[in-house]
């Protein structure tokens, strides 16, 4: 008996790791009430505030953290009331570590995460609105020097659940010296370009990998998603209806499938990580790398032999196209000080721009007038971002404009990764993977509503 | 003499035993017992991350769920049981093996034991991207070795395909856990009488005789207790294929405990993910019991 009790106490320590996800009947404050509750601290009063910051910038070690960092101590020094303790948080299940925090009642007071986290957060009463900021902005003409609809991406249920402060495109990057050596001249614009340059370096270069990718789930997610919005295509309708069974994904599909028979992506890439894929690309074993990174385009010994290939036209979209996701900056509904931490968010947005060089950001900012640092007017990768690829953003959530309550799921649960993961395993009946996955989608969207 | 006796009095009464446990006993209840309760409560709900609304009781909704019209259920609980057997069996015959092996008087013994942990002690992280890229297809030293030797073609895409993926994260698990069955079995080994083994000589037994007859009944209790600890371990275990597939290509390496982590924080679900580990405890539970018993039926 003693030792089916202790097997069963051994059993027990796996539940609690469900049990200690969450609180069951949360009591969360709900967004759309918490306006309300707003309060400012008693006057003289010193208050302080949690942030919570990804690193952005990752690649480049404690570069972004240690400028972030910087930044808080310049808005600490600007004025008397308000303390800003920063927090750098790591990308490896960042969303788990929100959770469990926000749900045990220690979430941030102000938080930067991944760019779906805020609608995900607001749909459990967890977000607190930031409509005040947003008005001042129309008020104060900020508002028109932000990129055309990247406000509004985070605008769901008459609110502004988050405000972004950068955007996140993919996009492809390539070997200028090897194009070069096989003939490239022209750099592709469409489907069929990009595929035909990409035989023609099979052919000059046949131990090399014509385009590295990375397919685990994740991997597979990003790939597939920006060739669909190459090709102007979405996973649900407008009216938030699943919508993967379209002729658009179909043609998406078909596409990577024929890029994968053809040999010019690599054939194990469904196992791939991105490590796997950027160690292709550094060590000069691939030509092409999808998506863009960061790694590569910092490595020194490749800097000056790196370009970003222009944005592509899939069949049915009407012009280029590029992929990207509005990051963005939230108040948390669990603060005590909801006026300060809009005065912190307010003063973090508007007083960015050297963070964008300090840091090394990789991403594109928000507002228009930053790019006019020469940072981004001078830097001949950079301004490619700018100038070539930001005037053909499409967001992640197309044909949708912003964040719904549903694509934390779809996106997060990568249902079209795993649709792009069949085709990489070499699965060819492409209406039985996609009615799966539009089952999948309407469930989702139905879970929500 | 007195003072002695005093203070044994004191210290021996049970009220002092009591309290002494009492420190240990909090810390299970709040870690353990605690979650454990809230988790099955939570099991007979729909409680969902994604809403702010307040969980309801479905009674046996999960599970119905879980056993009638889960897609994936059957297919993750097989891959589960080949996964564990796997383990279980091949760390027990290659550990017993190199049991036997270090438990000979050879010279450097105590440098091949500390070897022999090697496996074990590594961090699981650093296993996992050693293994990924050893086996990797493009640039893998396994690959590159075998097609070297003309054994092989085209690479092996050992995490790409199904089955091979399979292959590769149960042949790493084997790998992880032979260090634990051998130092194990090397110490039951160790705590046989050598007068048993000398006795059977005089009788004539073979080595082959000797070790079914004097060797695996007298480690009964170790492997008793080895194997069934393998086993919750195994089909109990997270992080090997985690950190090798994250239970992929397409959920081929998929196991219940990954399914279920899923299932709470990527899809929010974590009523539906309490049922999966009430579940997977449950089976746990029985086939450690299933093995007792067995064990007990061969004792008698």
């Amino acid at each position: 008996m003693k030792k089916i009790v202790s097997v069963t106490m051994a059993a027990a320590m796996l539940l609690g790791l469900t049990a200690c996800g969450g609180k069951a009947g949360s009591t969360a404050v709900s967004s759309s009430t918490a306006g309300a509750a707003s309060q400012s601290a008693a006057e003289g009063e010193k208050v302080t505030l949690n942030f919570w910051d990804m690193n952005w910038n990752s690649a480049a070690g404690d570069m972004y953290v240690n400028a972030a960092k910087a930044k808080v101590d310049e808005f600490n020094a600007s004025q008397d009331h308000i303390v800003v303790e920063y927090q750098s948080i790591p990308w490896a299940d960042y969303y788990q570590y929100f959770l469990t925090a926000i749900k045990g009642g220690a979430g941030p007071d102000v938080a930067t995460a991944g760019s779906q986290t805020p609608i995900q957060f607001y749909q459990m009463g967890e977000i607190l609105p930031l409509d005040d900021i947003v008005e001042q902005w129309k008020t104060e003409g900020t508002y028109e020097d932000y990129i055309a609809g990247i406000v509004e991406s985070n605008y769901y249920d008459g609110h502004y659940i988050a405000l972004p402060w950068g955007c996140d495109p993919r996009t492809i990057i390539y070997r200028t010296d090897l194009f070069e050596e096989a003939g490239i001249t022209e750099l592709p614009t469409n489907w069929e370009e990009l595929k035909a340059a990409l035989e023609t370096l099979k052919e000059k270069f046949p131990d090399k990998v014509p385009l590295a990718a990375f397919g685990n789930l994740q991997g597979a997610q990003q790939v597939f998603d920006y060739f669909l919005h190459t090709n102007e295509g979405g996973q649900v309708t407008e009216d938030l209806k699943a919508d993967f069974n379209n002729p658009k994904m179909q043609e998406t599909l078909e596409y990577v499938a024929s890029l994968y028979d053809g040999g010019l992506i690599p054939e194990g890439m469904i196992a791939y990580e991105q490590t796997d894929a950027e160690r292709l690309f550094l060590s000069g074993e691939a030509c092409c790398m999808i998506p863009a990174s960061t790694s590569a385009l910092l490595d020194d010994n490749l800097k000056d032999k790196v370009g970003i290939l222009n944005p592509i036209q899939g069949p049915s979209a009407t012009e280029p196209r590029t992929l990207y996701w509005a990051n963005s900056i939230a108040a948390y509904a669990q603060t005590k000080y909801p006026e300060e931490s809009k005065q912190f968010i307010k003063w973090w947005l508007e007083n960015q721009e050297s963070l964008f060089v300090d840091g090394l950001l990789s991403a594109v900012p928000a507002r228009i007038s930053f790019m006019e640092n020469p940072y981004f007017s001078e830097n001949v990768l950079i301004k490619s971002y700018t100038e070539v690829i930001y005037p053909t953003f499409l967001h992640a959530t197309y044909p949708v404009p912003g964040f719904y309550p549903a694509y934390g799921q779809i996106n997060g649960e990568r249902y079209l990764g795993e649709a792009g993961q069949k085709i990489l395993s070499g699965e060819r009946d492409y209406n039985a993977i996609m009615d799966a996955t539009q089952v999948k989608i309407q469930e989702a969207l139905d879970a929500v509503s | 003499m007195n003072l002695l006796r005093k203070g044994k009095s004191k210290f021996d009464s049970p009220r002092m035993g009591y309290i002494m446990l009492l420190p240990a006993a909090l810390l299970l209840i709040v870690t353990q017992i605690y979650p454990f309760f809230y988790g099955v409560g939570m099991s007979f709900t729909d409680y969902s991350l994604l809403t702010a609304n307040a969980p309801d009781f479905i009674g046996l909704g999960n599970y119905i769920k879980i056993f009638t019209s889960d897609p994936d259920f059957y297919k993750i609980l097989g891959f589960s049981f080949v996964y564990t057997l796997s383990i279980v069996v091949f760390s027990y015959v290659v550990g017993m093996a190199l049991a036997l092996l270090l438990n000979r008087p050879i010279r450097g013994r105590a440098a091949f034991r500390a070897i022999v942990l090697i496996p074990w002690v590594i961090s699981s992280s650093i296993m996992a991207t050693n293994w990924k890229w050893l086996m990797n297809d493009q640039f893998g030293f396994i690959n590159g070795l075998l097609q070297s030797m003309g054994l092989i073609d085209e690479p092996i895409r050992f995490f790409a395909t199904a089955g091979w993926a399979q292959f590769s994260v149960t042949l790493i698990g084997i790998w992880r856990n032979i260090p634990f069955m051998a130092i194990t079995l090397l110490s039951g080994l160790q705590s046989i009488p050598s007068d048993l083994y000398d006795a059977s000589r005089v009788d004539g037994a073979n080595k082959v005789q000797t070790f079914f007859r004097i060797t695996l009944p007298s480690l009964r209790g170790v492997t008793l207790v080895s194997t069934t600890l393998m086993f919750i371990w195994a089909f109990n275990g997270f992080e090997n294929i985690y950190l090798l597939t994250d239970g992929g290509p397409l959920n081929a390496t998929m196991v219940v405990p990954i399914y279920a982590y899923k299932t709470a924080f990527n899809s929010s679900k974590m009523g539906y993910a309490s049922a999966l580990s009430v579940v997977l405890m449950a089976i746990m539970v029985i086939f450690s019991i299933i093995r007792m018993k067995l064990n007990e039926r061969a004792e008698a």
